[in-house]
């Protein structure tokens, strides 16, 4: 039973002890009414605070709403505490934020009635101590008046200056320690108005009914605001005297800076109150001086003034004006006449700036980004022109007076003339560009631009109107180049050819200027264009001919009168002249010829030849053929020359070698397939011969078929030497061919020389149309007796 | 028999007799080519030497057979076999020749003329053999350059000889290796005519051949012809009909006194003949000229100048031919051109229509010199003679040439006889020199080396070792009088002038003949030796008795070798 109860015991002492905070109970106890500060003793004593323990002090709620607690302690910087709201468990939890979070003793925080209680924790000491302590309860805004101004007050002494400083300070006083007084008034001034200002705020959180009873607190906050407005004046007025000072000073020499400073000359001078009058009177002396004769820098502002714009002088002349008659007590005519000249020059010259820009704004009007404009679009500008005539300044005779003969003034009033012509001149250029606009919108719909440029070009005037439309330049260009290759894709050359040659005249241009290195580039590409489509297209043409007709042997003839040996056009015309022209013909000519008079005869010669030689056809046809292939053959092939020579019967064969047989085709001469025809055969002697008269006879094979009824019916037509008929009557014999010899005949003497002479011709009728061959031999001839 | 009886009997015999009369007398010369000469110029046969009366050339071919016989058919000229037939030729130019057998030489037959029947009978026969050509070759190797044929087969044969025949009768003839010898041109080498080689080897005629037809002697020493009985020929005679000039040989065809007339007067057309249908004629190229030769022994050069620049042969055919009046002859050439008279003036010793000029080796000049009238003191004395040919255009000649207009009264044409001509009595005779040839064989011996007798031709040429001697050229064998002798010759050139006559006539060389016959012109010209006065036309007619598609006729001297293919036109 012991036992029991020592535990038990034992259990009641911790839990008892642990609660770790120790009540201090203030005695008086504390109260929540408005008495001020009220110390926490006990009794009369203070409570001594070990720094092994912890603390709770309870304070009771306000009477009132927003109210606080100010609280002033040696805690504060070396001890933990917290005032909560609510204090259970030892729980430190939600302490309430101290209003006055510095370094000093006082702390205030924000209580209302609504609470019980409210516990100031003490939680940690540095050390033993006795707790120095007091209270009150206070409503929230007389916490923050006073705190207002125990703050502005500290501030206050921060901006102040020390005024017998200031006021030994004079015109003549070292510029630097000006400068220096004058930078620290920069700087406290504007101090001093933020306390006006702050003060200005606190008083608004006064209850009006506070301020009627006069509370103490509020009549602190007036009688600390007027030290600050006194402090603030007397700042005031010595930076204004000090900048009069740096002013002058500065500006000593210099006319210009001198002019800046007017406005702050004149401030000081007409602020009467707030220097002493001996010191204004002295700036203004010095001031006077500085701005006598000041007339003249403005005349030479004027004579020097190149433009026309406003003159936006660095001070105000009316100001400098003020500032002169403050100076010196009277007004000076002359100024007085400049302010009305700058005045009246920079009104107008303004409104002529004004008139510029509704000008520009026309300008830009008239030159929509847009191409095609409504048709009502120029009449749409008359709101520039109103506005432009509404600026446009008015000059009257003699306005500018005695400083008309300025240069600036001359031009202006000139520039202005002229705007007055341009504006008039604009006017009407407007109501004829709105009639033109419709013709031209109507063109448009039928992107007819040759006429719209046509149209144009009868209004040369109307440059705006010219300068928008330039584009139709182009667009023109651009026409004619679609309609300039859609000829040339059509193959419609003459008309491709004569829209070039047009557009190259053209001369209807907007712009010719700027259009023509265009123009000339279409010009050429089209030409090109063309030139080379023909080329390509005669080519093409003529060599898909040749490849399709290389081995007719039938009306060959026909086929050289094709139209793919003519140019599909002959060029007339070049933007590069005549000797393009004809290079240009000459170059599709040249290829056309190269296939007429060379390839297609060599390649189809050669064919029929080789077609011939190793069928060893009878086909006369193929030989006719080669003869008219021959016909247009110009070419210099050895080969093709002889296949035509030993074709042609007109072609004399030569035989060149004594006692030897040589074959020699006998071509027809006319062309009846199915009955009789006429051959002839040529042979000319071109035997190598020391002889002065070389004679030979001539041998010739004959076939069968056409020698073989030699005997009853003349075998030839007609034999002939030197274009003279043989008759065997005279110097010449022609021996028949027989079958027993071998169907040869013989015709001598024939005479060899060597101007071609005494060609042996023999034509011979045939019932079929066939290509023979003969053999022919040459050697010198017996005489013979009969 | 009552009255009425014998007068209808009477009817009846005069009635037939008429009918008879018709029928025979139209058919007189049927059966027969009948050709006219005149009388004078008896033809004379001689087939290895050229004749100046060109029926005796033409007769050549009726009578005598060569190896091969020249022919012509519608394509031109070709050989047939004559005497022997081709064999071959070798690769060494060996050329075989069969000989035809049994082949009789016309003195095998004897024909005999009695009452104007002619009958032929067998004789003793003689054979054509290996032999006859033989001789034959011997005579033409004779004759050198006076024989056509020597020309013409010494081109071929280096010899002119043979070997064979064979046992086949085949004889070989070694051709030269110069050139391509075909079968036409062998041919025409053989084509030689073949006379017996018991034949004399210079006689005046000669009559015994192998060929168509044979010579019936007749009165007048001209023979006439009839077929061989072992040929083809269709025309059973041919008859030599002689008249006194040729004046008349129109008439006489129209007549039907002739059937076949080979020259007409002036070489023109005949009016009478072209009128009707009865005739077919046909131009040949010309074969006579007519020459003022100059008598060199009386005219020194500048004379034979002044006389050559004289004779305006232009204006004399012009006036020949009556160029421009109504009764201009109409001529023809062979190629039917009409009055082409300008063709046939002459300007050289080669006619114009001569290859040689044609061909333009001979350039004869055209221009004259001026005349020099001065250097003729007396008239010169044209010698004419009328006797042997062309006696009608002889005749025109003379009343032309004593025309003031060509004579300028210094030129005097008379007839002269023969006798006269032989004694060159005459400073300048006018001769017609018929038969020449337009072919390389031109015949200048005719012209320089003929002794001055119209009656015969007989040639100056005298060579030794093949060379020809100075007294070829003796003033009393030539008509011009050339002789190294004559004073008004310049010798040298005369010398020339015969090495070159010599040369053109034996070459067998065309180039050497072309040269020869430019040398022959130069020197001629330089000698002022003759007027070269213009050709005549050639034209001959046919009686349409004849078959026109029958007759080929060709060359100048050869119209008549054909005649066996010539056939009457059948009713």
């Amino acid at each position: 039973m012991k036992k029991i109860t020592l535990i038990l015991s034992l259990i009641i002492f911790i839990i008892s002890g642990c609660s770790a905070y120790k009540e201090i109970s203030p005695n008086p106890e504390i109260k929540s009414d408005e008495n001020g500060f009220i110390k926490i003793k006990d009794e009369k004593k203070d409570f001594e605070l070990d720094k092994e323990k912890k603390y709770v002090i309870e304070f009771p709620p306000a009477k009132y709403d927003n109210f606080i607690l100010e609280f002033k302690s040696n805690l504060k910087g070396n001890s933990d505490y917290f005032f909560l709201g609510k204090f259970e468990d030892d729980k430190i939890e939600n302490p309430i934020y101290d209003e006055l979070n510095d370094n000093s003793e006082m702390s205030g925080f924000s209580i209302n009635k609504a609470k019980e209680k409210y516990f100031f924790v003490i939680d940690k000491i540095a050390n033993n101590k006795n707790l120095v302590a007091e209270y009150r309860y206070l409503p929230n805004w007389r916490f923050k008046v006073e705190e207002s101004i125990k703050n502005e007050k500290s501030q206050l002494v921060k901006n102040s200056v020390d005024r017998n400083e200031y006021n030994n300070l004079n015109y003549r006083s070292e510029i630097n320690i000006i400068n220096q007084k004058l930078n620290e008034l920069q700087l406290t001034i504007p101090n001093l108005q933020m306390i006006s200002e702050n003060l200005a705020k606190t008083e608004t959180i006064i209850p009006d009914s506070m301020i009627t009873k006069k509370d103490q607190v509020y009549r602190d906050l007036v009688l600390f605001s007027s030290d600050v407005e006194e402090e603030f004046l007397f700042q005031k007025k010595n930076l204004s005297l000090f900048q009069a000072f740096v002013q002058l000073r500065k500006t000593e020499g210099s006319t210009e800076d001198f002019l800046k400073s007017a406005s702050t000359l004149l401030s000081f001078l007409t602020n009467k109150t707030s220097i002493d009058e001996s010191v204004r009177n002295e700036i203004k002396a010095i001031i006077a001086r500085r701005i006598n004769g000041i007339e003249n820098y403005y005349l030479k502002v004027i004579q020097n003034k190149k433009d026309i714009k406003p003159f936006n002088l660095l001070t105000d002349i009316k100001v400098v004006f003020e500032l002169y008659t403050e100076a010196t007590g009277s007004k000076s005519s002359k100024l007085e006449n400049l302010v009305d000249f700058f005045d009246n020059w920079d009104r107008k010259t303004t409104s002529f700036e004004e008139f510029q820009i509704h000008e520009k704004s026309l300008n830009s009007y008239l030159f929509p980004k847009m191409k095609w404009m409504p048709n009502n679009y120029y009449s749409g500008a008359s709101r520039f022109m109103q506005k432009m005539n509404q600026t446009l300044p008015e000059i009257y005779n003699g306005e500018f007076r005695e400083f008309e003969q300025n240069s600036c003034v001359i031009n202006f009033i000139e520039k202005v003339s002229e705007a007055k012509k341009s504006s008039r001149k604009i006017e009407r250029e407007l109501k004829e560009a709105d009639i033109l606009l419709a013709q031209i919108n109507n063109l448009a719909e039928t992107n007819s631009y040759e006429m719209m440029l046509s149209v144009l070009k009868k209004h040369p005037n109307l440059d705006f109107m010219k300068q928008h439309f330039q584009f139709l330049d182009e667009e023109y260009l651009s026409q004619k180049d679609v309609q300039i290759k859609n000829y040339i894709n059509r193959k419609s050359w003459e008309k491709a050819e004569e829209n070039i040659r047009n557009l190259a005249y053209f001369n209807g241009f907007i712009n010719e200027m700027q259009i023509k290195d265009k123009h000339r580039q279409i010009l050429n590409l089209n030409e090109t264009m063309i030139y080379e489509r023909i080329k390509d297209f005669s080519r093409t043409k003529i060599d898909s001919f040749v490849i399709a007709h290389i081995n007719t042997n039938r009306d060959v003839d026909l086929l050289y009168k094709n139209e793919v040996f003519n140019p599909p056009y002959i060029f007339t015309y070049s933007v590069l002249g005549e000797q393009t022209v004809t290079k240009r013909n000459e170059n599709i000519l040249t290829y056309l010829d190269q296939m007429k008079y060379f390839t297609f005869p060599e390649k189809s010669i050669n064919l029929l030849y080789d077609s011939i030689i190793r069928t060893s056809s009878k086909n006369a046809d193929k030989a006719k053929s080669i003869i008219e292939h021959g016909k247009m053959y110009k070419g210099e092939d050895k080969r093709t020359k002889n296949i035509i020579d030993e074709f042609n019967p007109n072609i004399a064969k030569w035989i060149t070698k004594a006692k030897d047989y040589r074959k020699v085709y006998v071509v027809p001469v006319t062309e009846n397939h199915n009955g009789k025809n006429q051959y002839k055969f040529r042979i000319q002697l071109k035997i190598p011969s020391d002889a002065e008269f070389p004679v030979y006879e001539i041998n010739i094979k004959l076939p069968e078929e056409i020698a073989q009824n030699a005997s009853n019916a003349k075998w030839y037509d007609s034999m002939k030497l030197n274009n003279e008929e043989i008759l065997n009557e005279g110097r010449v014999q022609i021996f028949a061919p027989t079958s027993a010899n071998d169907y040869e005949f013989k015709v001598s003497p024939v005479q060899m020389d060597s101007e071609g002479r005494n060609i042996l011709d023999v034509t011979f009728t045939y019932p079929k149309y066939e290509l023979f061959e003969v053999s022919v031999m040459a050697q010198k001839p017996i005489m013979r007796k009969n | 028999m009552s009255k009425k009886q014998i007068i209808i009997i009477v009817l009846i015999l005069s009635l037939a007799s008429v009918i008879l009369f018709f029928l025979f007398s139209g058919n007189k010369l049927k059966g027969s080519v009948v050709f006219p000469y005149v009388g004078h110029q008896k033809p004379v046969v001689d087939p290895h030497l050229p004749d100046t009366n060109p029926l005796s050339d033409k007769l050549d071919e009726v009578v005598f057979d060569g190896l091969f016989n020249i022919s012509s058919n519608p394509s031109g000229i070709f050989y047939e076999n004559g005497l022997g037939s081709f064999v071959g030729i070798n690769e060494n130019d060996v050329v075989t020749i069969k000989l035809k057998p049994n082949v009789k030489w016309a003195s095998s037959f004897k024909i005999v003329e009695k009452e104007g029947e002619i009958t032929i009978e067998k004789s003793a026969e003689s054979y054509f053999s290996a032999k006859d050509v033989e001789f034959s070759l011997r005579r033409i190797e004779n004759l050198g350059s006076l024989s056509p044929d020597y020309i013409l087969v010494s081109q071929a044969l280096e010899i002119l000889g043979f070997s064979g025949p064979n046992e086949n009768n085949e004889i070989k003839f070694q051709f030269k290796s110069d050139r391509i010898w075909n079968e036409s041109d062998i041919k025409e080498v053989l084509s030689f005519k073949i006379i017996p080689a018991n034949s004399e080897m210079n006689a005046l005629n000669y009559q015994n051949g192998t060929s168509e037809y044979f010579a019936v002697n007749s009165n007048q020493n001209v023979a006439n012809y009839i077929k061989n009985p072992e040929k083809t020929a269709f025309i059973e005679k041919l008859i030599l009909n002689p008249f006194v000039d040729n004046s008349t040989f129109p008439t006489e065809l129209q007549s039907n006194s002739i059937n076949v007339m080979l020259e007409t007067p002036f070489g023109a057309n005949s009016p009478i003949l072209e009128e009707d249908g009865d005739f077919f004629s046909k131009s040949g190229i010309s074969t006579t000229f007519f020459a003022l030769l100059f008598n060199t022994e009386k005219l020194n050069l500048e004379q034979r100048k002044a006389v050559a620049s004289l004779i305006d042969n232009k204006k004399i055919i012009e006036r020949f031919f009556k160029v421009g009046t109504q009764q201009q002859r109409q001529i023809a050439n062979i190629h039917n051109q009409k009055n082409k008279f300008s063709e046939l003036l002459n300007f050289s010793i080669f006619p114009s229509s001569s290859y040689y000029v044609e061909e333009e080796i001979v350039v004869p000049t055209t221009n004259m010199n001026e005349t020099n009238l001065s250097a003729l003191t007396n008239s010169v004395i044209i010698g004419v003679n009328l006797n042997y040919g062309f006696r009608e255009e002889l005749n025109e000649l003379v009343e032309i040439i004593n025309s003031k207009e060509i004579s300028k009264g210094k030129l005097r044409a008379k007839i002269i006889s023969n006798e006269q001509v032989k004694n060159k009595d005459y400073d300048v005779i006018l001769l017609p020199f018929s038969g020449y040839r337009s072919n390389f064989l031109f015949n200048a011996y005719d012209i320089f080396l003929r002794e001055p007798n119209l009656e015969t031709r007989k040639i100056n040429l005298i060579t030794e070792n093949g060379i020809i001697l100075n007294n070829s050229f003796s003033s009393k064998k030539n008509y011009f009088g050339l002789d190294f002798n004559n004073p008004n010759l310049d010798s040298a050139e005369l010398s020339n002038l015969l090495k070159y006559v010599y040369g053109f006539m034996s070459t067998r060389e065309i180039g050497d003949k072309q040269a020869y016959a430019m040398r022959i012109d130069k020197t001629e010209r330089n000698l002022v030796l003759a007027s070269w006065l213009f050709s005549l036309p050639s034209r001959s007619y046919f009686s349409n008795q004849f078959d026109e598609k029958t007759i080929n006729l060709y060359g100048v001297s050869s119209q008549l070798s054909t005649i066996e293919k010539w056939k009457e036109k059948t009713k």
